[in-house]
């Protein structure tokens, strides 16, 4: 009924969890592959640009000899293109010779550029076509006898320098994000936390109320979740209400139907020369029906969550009320136990099954029953109990408490006795996973054990 | 002794009144819950026989009545459930004992007498006082040894006696728990009744157990063996 055996779900906040912070790395994945594209191009075009101006740099202060021979003034405004080494390179090549800066003094493998035709340029770089980034432009020399020779001045810089540039901006990008990603998972988790306490509120007050401490959920629930707690209320109002009008229905038709019968026999034995025994079977027999249907009809009136009801004080009850009734044959009960032990069964069906027996031990002990209640197996959350009903009678012995039972079930008794009262508590016991055994009794007659499962 | 029998089915009710009738009983025979709360506390009753299930006020009802206004008197319950959460609610309420319909009228009549005879302090049905021996429940009475023929009202008469030993019992009294509400006896039979029965229970010996209190009534002056 409450599911064990089958292993339980992952928790919402888990999924949730799971759920949100996948989307989360995702997003904030293709942010960062966007961002980087971005910055990656942003800082290729400042490139450019720089190549380019280093490129008009040369181009406003280089003379061509008479040879065609390229030359710069020794000093140029930028000055990382005559410190050896420092990344930025420039130069200028004509069909008749070449000029290179001072900073490429020294380099291994310095960057190259072959002769460009007439107004064209070039970018290059280690993802366009070379290893370095480089510029250049192709032009025409007009040479002062009027010849025009074909010129191309290139800048190239060391990719390095925008690659070290790249991952300083990749590593506060990687930490600002991951940043940014772990208050977004912990807002997360306490907003989660937070839109979870109504339903753990719910969660506790329906415990509570399978565990007697409450008839209803009372507690301020928002907006959305007060028509799941206003159904429940209601079903558990109306499961209330309805087996209350039930069993006043049912005790109302046990006297409407039985108040005729009674009419019946008192009729009969009233009549001369006493009942017909034909005549008392049957109305027996009809009373027995009427007895089982109802029995059967009241099964159906039990309450889904049953509140724990105490043994002891209950079989202190049945005891008390037993006492009167066998008042002349000076029956004594004694009722050990701990009076904290509870059993969740309906207390109108607890009260039926130890009556039962307890009225049994009574009429067929000599005088003295004892009623032990005991925890049972234990559970994981609560334990079982064990009542134990001994009489000092003559006892029963095992194979007519097996006839005595199945004669119940067999619904052939034609007068109440030990077997319709066994046989109601059997099933009764059976219905709420119990077992009815027989034992021996310290008082020397019948006993007969309850053992209730733990939960 | 007088019983008050609620219960609203006519026919059960009327069948129950002729058999105790017949055992010499007063009955008051009242078929709802109002009237039946109005009888059982406000007439002189010696046991009721209440059905739990009656129009106008419950048996359950009835009994809690009776109980809180501290009347003592036997309570037998009929009832149509036999769960046991409604007899012990009922004996709780001070209910002395229940039978389950449909009963036997013979059952019915057992516990009427038990519980009479055990609110007067009488565990077994045979009584005895001095040469007087009577059995209540067979109502079978012997005065030394020999059997004593008494008519219904002399056996009534002394049944009362019997149960309501060394008390002062007024006429009046004896009159209310002797006959029931639509009886109307002469003032002087309960004279006539004490005096056939005083020469029944005293031929010649000296043992003379009803005493007259002259302006009070009659007691009932013995030990019991």
């Amino acid at each position: 009924m409450n599911g064990e055996g089958s292993t339980s779900a992952p928790s919402l906040i888990l999924r949730l969890m799971v759920g949100a912070s996948m989307a989360l790395l995702i997003s904030l994945s293709l942010i960062a592959f966007a961002v980087d594209r971005g910055f990656r191009g942003a800082a290729e075009s400042a490139l450019q640009e720089r190549l380019e101006s280093v490129v008009f740099l040369i181009l406003s202060t280089i003379e061509l000899d008479e040879q065609g021979q390229p030359g710069v003034a020794d000093s140029l405004a930028e000055p990382r293109l005559d410190q050896p080494g420092s990344g930025l390179y420039a130069g200028a090549v004509t069909p008749l010779g070449r000029w290179q800066s001072s900073s490429l003094v020294g380099v291994v493998t310095p960057p190259t550029q072959s002769l460009l035709p007439r107004n064209s340029e070039d970018f290059r770089g280690p993802g366009i076509g070379g290893e370095w980034y480089g510029y250049a432009i192709g032009l025409g020399w007009e040479q002062p006898d009027g010849e025009i020779i074909d010129l191309t001045i290139w800048a190239a810089e060391d990719p390095e320098r925008l690659a070290r540039t790249l991952a300083g901006f990749r590593g506060d990008l990687y930490r600002w994000l991951a940043l940014a990603a772990a208050l977004v998972i912990a807002a997360q988790l306490v907003i989660l936390l937070l839109l979870m306490r109504p339903l753990r509120q719910v969660a506790q007050e329906v415990s509570d109320i399978e565990g007697g401490e409450k008839n209803a959920l009372d507690g301020r629930y928002p907006k959305e979740l007060q028509p799941l707690t206003a159904n429940l209320n209601a079903l558990l109002a109306s499961e209330r209400d309805n087996a209350t009008h039930y069993r006043q229905a049912l005790a109302d038709l046990a006297h409407a139907l039985k108040t005729p019968l009674a009419v019946l026999r008192t009729r009969l034995e009233s009549e001369r020369g006493g009942a017909r025994p034909e005549l008392e079977a049957a109305l027996s027999d009809m009373d027995l029906m009427i007895r089982r249907q109802l029995e059967r009809a009241a099964r159906s009136t039990r309450r889904t969550l049953n509140q724990p009801v105490a043994i002891v004080p209950l079989t202190r009850r049945l005891a008390d009320s037993l006492s009167r009734l066998y008042t002349e044959e000076q029956v004594r009960f004694e009722v050990t136990g701990d009076p904290t032990l509870t059993a969740r069964i309906d207390e109108r069906d607890l009260m039926e099954l130890c009556g039962n027996l307890m009225d049994n031990a009574a009429k067929y002990g000599s005088g003295r029953v004892r009623i032990e209640v005991r925890t049972g197996a234990e559970g994981s959350r609560s334990p079982g109990v064990v009542i134990l009903i001994e009489d000092d009678g003559e006892g029963i012995g095992a194979e007519r408490f097996e006839r005595l039972l199945k004669r119940g079930e067999r619904g052939d008794e034609r007068r109440e006795g030990q077997g319709l009262g066994l046989s109601i508590a059997l099933q009764l016991i059976e219905a709420y996973g119990g077992k009815l055994a027989l034992t021996d009794s310290t008082l020397g007659g019948a006993g007969l054990q309850i053992t209730f499962p733990p939960r | 002794m007088r019983i008050l029998v609620i219960e609203d089915e006519t026919e059960l009710r009327e069948l129950l009144g002729r058999a105790l009738k017949k055992l010499g009983y007063a009955v008051d025979l009242i078929a709802d819950g109002t009237d039946g709360q109005f009888y059982a506390t406000e007439y002189p009753i010696d046991l009721a026989i209440v059905d739990l299930g009656l129009p106008g006020k419950s048996g359950m009802d009835i009994v809690r009545e009776v109980r809180q206004r501290e009347l003592s008197y036997p309570i037998l319950v009929l009832t149509a459930r036999s769960d046991w959460q409604d007899k012990v609610q009922a004996l709780e309420l001070g209910a002395d004992d229940y039978v389950t319909k449909p009963f036997r009228l013979e059952e019915v009549i057992a516990r009427v007498q038990a519980l009479l005879r055990r609110s007067a302090g009488h565990a077994a049905p045979e009584v005895r006082f001095g040469p007087l021996e009577i059995n209540l429940s067979s109502q079978v009475v012997r005065l030394q040894d020999a059997p004593l023929e008494l008519t219904t009202f002399e056996y009534k008469v002394l049944e009362y006696f019997v149960l309501h030993p060394n008390q002062v019992v007024s006429k009046m009294e004896l009159n209310d728990h002797l006959y029931d509400e639509d009886a109307d006896p002469d003032s002087n039979v309960i004279e006539v009744l004490v005096g056939r029965l005083r020469k029944k229970l005293d031929p010649g010996t000296d043992w003379k157990p009803i005493e007259t209190l002259r302006g009070r009534g009659y007691r009932f002056r013995v030990s019991e063996d």
